[in-house]
């Protein structure tokens, strides 16, 4: 089993950084691009959503993430101590509706319905003055041995 | 981020030579396509082939690009690479846009 943690200041050109950093520690050990570009696609929503909600773009504030892997199961716990979710819940995540008019399609709202769709066993908690958030991305080479 | 646009005749041709189009640059990048969308040409294509990676910030830029091009002449993506796909498809806006794969533009000839 394989674990490793990062921690950054939460900015959007932080989380580029931080993104690249953590691929790079994970291509060696987690071979499959399908993974890691799954990974990408979740961990930059999340990211984003505390840059951009818990810390409303506030600097010198931390996002601390902890990366583990065995051999079917890339499991993420992410922790920042910003603002809770709404209700200190999981925003729903529905994708908005694409059958509108021209004018009126979406240009957001598609961040936690694709960190749901790629995730599995998403959970968020609440704990004293942090948001913890944790999914697991089951791995390709477990589902093609 | 940058943007290059080159008009071949009925059709405005825009690379994104960036590798990323992101929360860090999605405003930027919305910016940057107003003012190109404003060249007339029938067709605007954006060819997305050197982006490894969109977000949903980046996603919704180019949903605001396409808006800003019109609906008479809208806006066209260019080979999208692997992890952009997976975004576009994720999301149904695969079902939005017309997407171009092999895209190809020359001095003298290009291709669809």
């Amino acid at each position: 089993m394989d674990m490793f943690e990062t921690t950054f200041g939460a900015t959007d050109i932080n989380t580029r950084s931080a993104l690249e950093d953590i691929l790079s520690k994970l291509r060696p050990i987690s071979a499959d691009p399908v993974d890691l570009e799954t990974l990408e696609i979740i961990l930059a929503e999340v990211f984003n959503n505390i840059v951009e909600h818990a810390y409303d773009n506030t600097h010198n504030k931390l996002v601390h993430a902890q990366f583990t892997l065995d051999r079917n199961t890339l499991s993420v716990q992410v922790r920042d101590h910003g603002k809770p979710m709404p209700q200190e819940t999981l925003p729903e995540g529905s994708l908005a509706d694409l059958n509108v008019e021209f004018a009126d399609l979406p240009e957001g709202g598609f961040g936690w319905f694709m960190i749901k769709e790629l995730s599995q066993n998403l959970e968020y908690n609440r704990v004293g003055q942090e948001n913890h958030l944790s999914f697991e991305i089951a791995l390709q080479r477990s589902s093609s041995a | 981020m940058e943007l290059v646009a080159i008009d071949h005749d009925d059709m405005l041709v825009i690379t994104a030579n960036t590798t990323r189009i992101d929360a860090s640059v999605a405003i930027q990048f919305k910016d940057q396509m107003r003012e190109l969308a404003n060249q007339t040409s029938e067709r605007v294509v954006l060819d997305l082939g050197q982006v490894e990676f969109i977000d949903s910030s980046g996603l919704g830029a180019i949903v605001a690009a396409m808006k800003l091009v019109g609906a008479d002449r809208k806006l066209e993506l260019a080979n999208l690479t692997s992890t952009v796909a997976k975004v576009f498809k994720l999301t149904r806006m695969d079902t939005i846009f017309t997407i171009h794969e092999n895209f190809a533009t020359g001095p003298t000839s290009y291709a669809v």
